[in-house]
This record gives C-alpha cells, structure tokens and sequence, in this order.
C-alpha cells in the first residue's frame, strides 16, 4: 500500500466530497492555525477539518502561503539594536582573546561542530543547510538572523540537515548549537549566505 | 489616478517580490495565481488609501507589506463565503454528480468504497495524529506539517510514521489489499 496510492485515494475523496459550508470554522480559526495562535488543541481540530474540506483547503493554502512568504520581522528599535551590536562585539572579543591565548582548555577538549553548508556565497529558496554530527548531541539548534540581529528563523532537528524554505530574499547569518543532556550547548561559529530573488 | 500609478517604484518591486514568494510557497499545492493576484491587487489599494503618495509610501516595510497581504486575503475569503453561502449547496449536489471519470459504473463504486474506507480507518486514528495524516495525505511533507504546528520535524515525522502505519494496519484488517490502491 504505496504512500502514492493512498494520497491518491485520499485527494480522490476530497476532490468528490460536497463541502457543507456550515461545518466549516470560521476564517478567523483557518487564520490563527497559520499564525499558530489560540491552544494547539483548537488548531489540530480545526486542521483536521481543512485537510478534508474542499472549500477550506485553498483557503488555508492562501494563508499559509502569504504567512510562510515573508517571516515577519518585528522592528526592533536604534538603540536596542546599537545594544545588541556592541554586546556581541564584546562577546566576540573575549571568545577571540581566550581561544588566541589557549586558556580555555573546556572549549579546545569539546569536539568542533562545522557547518559544511552553505558557507557564504549566494543560494536561492529553499537552502540546505548541513553541519557534522557531533558525539552525544541529543539535538541540533538551527538559527537563522538577519545581519542586525533579528531572529529570522529558527528550529530544533536531531539531523545534520534543515530545508529551509521560509527565508526572503537577503542576507543571513546562520549558527548551529549542539545540546547535550548536561545542558550546556556546544556552538559552531557563525557563516553567511543569501538568498537571492527567483 | 490608479493605486499602480501612486505607489514608487520600490514599493512595486517588494510587492511583486512578494508575490513571487507567495507563488514559490504555495506552488507544490496548486494555489491560483489568481488569488494571489487578487491580493497583491487589495494590497496596493490598501497601501494607497492608508498611506497616500510621497515619503511615507515609500518608508513601507515589509512586514508592514505582509500584514496587509494576511488581512486583504483574510477579507477576500469573508467576502467570498459571503457571496456563497446561499448557492454553495446547489453547486456542491450538482457537482458530485458531474465529475468526468474515465471509469466504469463498477469501478467507481468500488472507488468510493474504497475511498469511504480510507476515511473512516483516518476517523479511528488518535485525534492528535489524524490531522497530521491527513495533511500528508492532501500533499504536505513532514517539515510542512511541522512548520504549520510549531512543531520540531522529528517530532511530525514521528507522529505521521506512526498514524500511516496504523491507518495501513486499518485498512489491512478490513480486507482492503495494497494492489487496490496501487
């Protein structure tokens, strides 16, 4: 029983079912399931509904569509922005200082998580990203920030890969954080990569 | 004067970027380029109605440009439903009996059968794993189906391994083979 074979019966059913438009949730409910407001109960009863109603499925695909498009990127004010600049430039020169005089013998014993890529240059979506596997991780954390700071995406995968496919075009600094059982994560250093307009 | 002729040449080019994303995301699942169109469309209006001509259309941000995109396609379904409420019935009947098939009175009895059996054995599957299969089902991959729910993809891949397998076993125990589904 192919995975093809069932999708093909089950898309069958939906295309031949009659949509009684008064079962249906409300759009404000198809909204908060893209937007991943209101209890995940809620949201999983309202999806179960969609992915077999006719009329709702392109429904949700628009807003799904227009939410994934573009990940939103709350302004983030010219101080708070200055603040956060200087607290990484700190952060980088005393990481710097302690790795060039060896004294940090905790870091040099850990293995090195790299990131194979991308390593700058310029991709179009969705990007692979790809990074080694490191001994004991329980999982990896993804983090994508744009070139202020923002948080432009981020997920938790036990792999050494991640489709990202929700990134607008422009420029990204991406990081991966290995987590262990003891709670402290072993960081790779950070690359650049663009996303291009299609 | 049209919205198209007020709005600078910058804003134009986020739009019609972000039309392209819409259109790049949504491709997989068959959205109507239509629609979006129809958006974009309600979204310049809307931009040149809040915002007029000069400096402060041109300062738009994008996230600005996507929240007006989320409330113009949320408005265009309310209409639509609107507009449909009464005949939606009507067309559904006719529909279902309209359906060009290539198949024999027989075969698309045991199609629907078929199909009817496939969705009572997704009915009996653990609530939480039911919209996770039927997602699969409808065309989603697994990191899909985790971007829509918040979820890490090992944890949908998880739930949708486990909901597949049981509604195979379902679907097994109530004689349906796999050579008929194919």
């Amino acid at each position: 029983m192919s995975d093809e074979g069932l999708r093909r019966t089950y898309q069958g059913m939906i295309e031949r079912r009659g949509a009684d438009r008064s079962l249906c949730p409300p759009a404000e409910r198809l909204h908060e399931l893209v937007t991943q407001s209101g209890s995940e109960d809620a949201r999983l009863a309202v999806a179960n509904h969609v992915m077999a109603c006719p009329r709702c499925l392109p429904e949700f695909e628009l807003l799904r569509s227009v939410n994934a498009a573009m990940p939103e990127r709350k302004p983030v004010s010219r101080w708070l922005a200055l603040a956060a600049s200087v607290a990484l430039l700190l952060a980088t020169g005393i990481i710097g200082r302690q790795l060039l005089r060896g004294r940090d013998d905790v870091l040099r014993e850990q293995p090195a998580i790299r990131l194979i890529s991308p390593l700058e240059g310029q991709f179009s979506a969705p990007v692979t990203l790809t990074w080694n596997r490191v001994p004991d991780a329980l999982q990896y954390q993804v983090q994508i920030l744009t070139p202020d700071g923002g948080k432009a995406y981020q997920a938790t995968t036990p792999d050494t890969t991640l489709v990202v496919s929700a990134l607008a075009p422009g420029q990204f600094i991406w990081q991966i954080s290995a987590e262990y059982a003891t709670g402290v994560p072993l960081r790779s250093r950070p690359s650049r990569f663009t996303i291009t307009t299609p | 004067m049209s919205p198209h002729d007020s709005l600078s040449p910058a804003l134009e080019a986020t739009l019609a970027r972000y039309a392209g994303l819409v259109r790049q995301v949504s491709q997989r699942h068959g959205l109507s380029g239509n629609d979006v169109d129809e958006v974009m469309q309600a979204v310049r209006i809307r931009l040149w109605k809040a915002l007029g001509e000069g400096e402060r259309i041109a300062e738009v941000k994008p996230f600005y440009v996507r929240q007006a995109a989320m409330s113009a396609a949320l408005d265009m379904i309310r209409q639509r439903r609107g507009r449909r409420e009464e005949p939606i019935l009507e067309t559904s009947a006719a529909s279902i009996g309209s359906v060009p098939t290539h198949a024999g009175p027989g075969d698309q009895v045991e199609q629907s059968e078929v199909e009817a059996m496939v969705g009572r054995a997704i009915d009996r599957s653990p609530p939480r794993r039911q919209p996770v299969v039927r997602m699969y089902l409808a065309g989603y991959n697994s990191t899909e189906i985790a971007g829509v729910f918040g979820w890490t993809e090992a944890k949908a891949r998880n739930l949708l391994y486990r909901g597949l397998a049981e509604l195979r076993d379902c679907l097994l125990a109530a004689g349906l083979t796999p050579e008929t589904l194919g």
